[in-house]
């Protein structure tokens, strides 16, 4: 189990990530969200010992890995911002990688390479972002490591590649000896791969939602009502999502029985149930409030 | 696993070694081609004096401009230091180092290990080019009678400049997180460091005609100058590679508990320097007053500076 421990990190005297603690399991696909400039990228860095923190701790089954650094070697990052491979050729990439991922897998490495079309003597630098992208991920994959931290991996992928590199994420951690922490704006991929999700706000963790848990509970209705007063139901147990005329789409994230009684009880002209998805959530979550301030 | 670190460094910087060692023997053989032209050729028989026969740095040169070690080799320490530092920091290598599982301070001293042990394999094969250009220059009648005493003795001092050299620009480029600042910053310090040998020399022989073994003793006084600078700064290299942290990368200082000492050394010294000779209140006390807050401004107050720059290179209207 990996466990990020009440990590704490102040750039230019100002808190960037403050008190962030989660454990993270061999298994678990783990999105992480938040709006941009919240820390999830100095989050990264600080969990690999490229930002040295002001406190808090990294284990890797209770091995701290300032103490321990050669557990690290169980975590793969690579910076999609600022890393050295832009003078290599992609050929010359698995010499630097299985020296430090002893079970770093070559062969793979180059199958994968092939199946998307990327070219061996190809150096880095000149690959398009997207491209760039998808090496990471092939790098990430083929290192074998434990946990692997992704960092907006799909950035810049056409959709098929993307599909693709989801359903080979999700084959990864089939055997349970993997686990993914992937941080991303885009929250409708995330919805399809991730089992759980933290949030990130004001350089704290928010929250750590539990999708399949969330789901159960919350719920996402598109409402009208007769006059354009919002019921005090709603304003107290609801979060707005969008507004269109009369029509409100809102999400409740406790919907027990007795809401569903009282919210009936006001006969609106409109009900309908909506699936849920993890954007709703985010934008529920991020909005400083209700959003049915800006209504008045 | 320390080989695994090893072969991860040494695949990292091998193209660059490879071509700081071409440099190096073709500025050792032009150096040494160069010297040879001083020579005079009316003298016949040894061209070493009898200094080459003890252990001395050998500091006679009678027939023209002789050395035992390749001078150049000096600013080649410099620039591997520099490179290695510094390459890593601008090229983000040392991201992936700190998150290989070496301890940093594996990492920096296998490093040093690396960059020391390149300037060796430089330093033997451009001396044996240094030895050869002078012997394929030699006119009849003269002969090269090299030393054991002599030969070792100012080869070794040599290199432990070189050495020296290659620490100031290693901790340097340790220290300093921008490179155009640190090219300026090593220079104008090596500057001073050539106005200071001359006062240290004036101090400790202050009686003309200085002798040979004045000399050689004068070289002894720095030889442990330097010894003392390395003893000093590796280590103290090592517990602040330990403590870097990533994201003052494109700072000035990458340190900022170096504030002080950095003034002090780097604005203080060199802006004493600069006016040490000039009577108070003249003009000159005045530009070095100026030299003294714009030091600190650099420091403390980097954001007018730098907003200052920005507007004027167009990169902020």
């Amino acid at each position: 189990m990996l466990h990020v421990n009440q990590l704490s990190k102040t750039i230019d005297h100002r808190p960037i990530i403050e008190e962030i603690d989660f454990t993270w399991q061999p298994g678990e696909i783990v999105g992480l969200v938040g709006r941009n400039g919240v820390g999830k990228t100095t989050l990264f860095r600080a969990m690999t010992n490229q930002y040295v923190a002001d406190s808090g701790q990294v284990t890797i089954d209770d091995h701290d890995l300032q103490a321990e650094p050669q557990f690290q070697q169980h975590l793969f990052f690579i910076d999609t911002q600022y890393n050295f491979m832009g003078n290599y050729r992609l050929r010359e990439l698995p010499d630097f990688y299985a020296l430090v991922y002893t079970n770093f897998d070559r062969d793979r490495y180059v199958k994968l390479l092939q199946h998307f079309d990327l070219q061996l003597n190809d150096q880095y630098r000149r690959l398009s972002k997207g491209m760039r992208a998808l090496v990471n991920v092939i790098l990430a994959l083929t290192s074998n490591a434990t946990y692997i931290v992704l960092d907006e991996p799909f950035d810049g992928l056409d959709v098929i590649v993307r599909e693709n590199i989801a359903t080979m994420v999700i084959d990864e951690v089939a055997d349970q000896t993997k686990g993914f922490l992937i941080s991303s704006h885009d929250l409708n991929e995330l919805d399809g791969l991730s089992d759980r999700v933290l949030l990130l706000k004001e350089s704290r963790l928010a929250h750590d939602y539990n999708l399949e848990d969330v789901r159960a509970t919350a719920k996402k209705v598109q409402l009208v009502f007769k006059d354009k007063v919002i019921p005090e139901v709603l304003k107290q147990n609801s979060k707005l999502i969008r507004v269109s005329g009369r029509v409100l789409v809102v999400v409740f994230p406790e919907y027990t029985d007795e809401l569903d009684a009282q919210l009936r009880a006001l006969q609106p002209v409109l009900f309908e149930e909506l699936s849920l998805t993890l954007e709703d959530l985010f934008r529920a979550n991020l909005s400083q409030d209700t959003g049915y301030q800006m209504m008045k | 696993m320390q080989t695994s670190l090893m072969q991860l460094l040494w695949r990292h910087y091998r193209r660059r070694m490879g071509a700081l060692g071409v440099i190096a023997v073709l500025l050792g053989f032009w150096l040494a081609w160069s010297e040879t032209g001083s020579w005079s050729h009316q003298l016949t028989g040894a061209i070493f004096d009898a200094q080459i026969h003890q252990w001395t740095v050998y500091t006679q040169a009678t027939m023209g401009s002789l050395s035992l070690y390749p001078g150049g080799l000096l600013f080649m320490g410099l620039l591997v230091g520099l490179l290695l530092m510094n390459g890593d920091l601008k090229d983000h290598f040392n991201g992936f180092l700190f998150m290989s599982g070496y301890r940093r301070t594996t990492i920096y001293w296998h490093k040093a290990l690396l960059g020391i042990g390149t300037l060796l394999a430089m330093a033997l094969v451009t001396t044996v080019i240094h030895y050869a250009v002078y012997l394929s220059h030699l006119a009849p009648g003269q002969t090269f009678n090299l030393a054991l005493p002599g030969l070792l003795t100012s080869w070794g001092y040599g290199f432990l400049q070189t050495v020296g050299f290659f620490t100031i620009g290693w901790f340097a480029a340790l220290i300093v997180g921008q490179t155009g600042p640190l090219v300026i910053t090593v220079a104008g310090f090596l500057v001073s460091l050539i106005g200071v040998v001359p006062v240290i020399e004036r101090l400790w022989f202050p009686t003309q005609p200085v002798s040979a073994q004045a000399d050689a003793r004068l070289a002894g006084v720095l030889a442990l100058g330097w010894l003392l600078a390395i003893v000093i700064l590796l280590p103290w290299g090592a517990w602040l590679y330990r403590r870097l942290s990533l994201e003052n990368d494109g700072h000035y200082l990458l340190f900022a508990g170096l504030r002080w000492p950095v003034f002090l050394v780097y604005v203080v010294y060199l802006g004493l320097i600069f006016v040490g000779n000039h009577i108070a209140w003249s003009p000159m006390t005045l530009i070095y007053a100026a030299f003294v807050v714009f030091g600190y401004l650099w420091l403390w107050r980097p954001h007018p500076l730098e907003w200052w720059r920005r507007r004027h290179t167009g990169i902020e209207k």
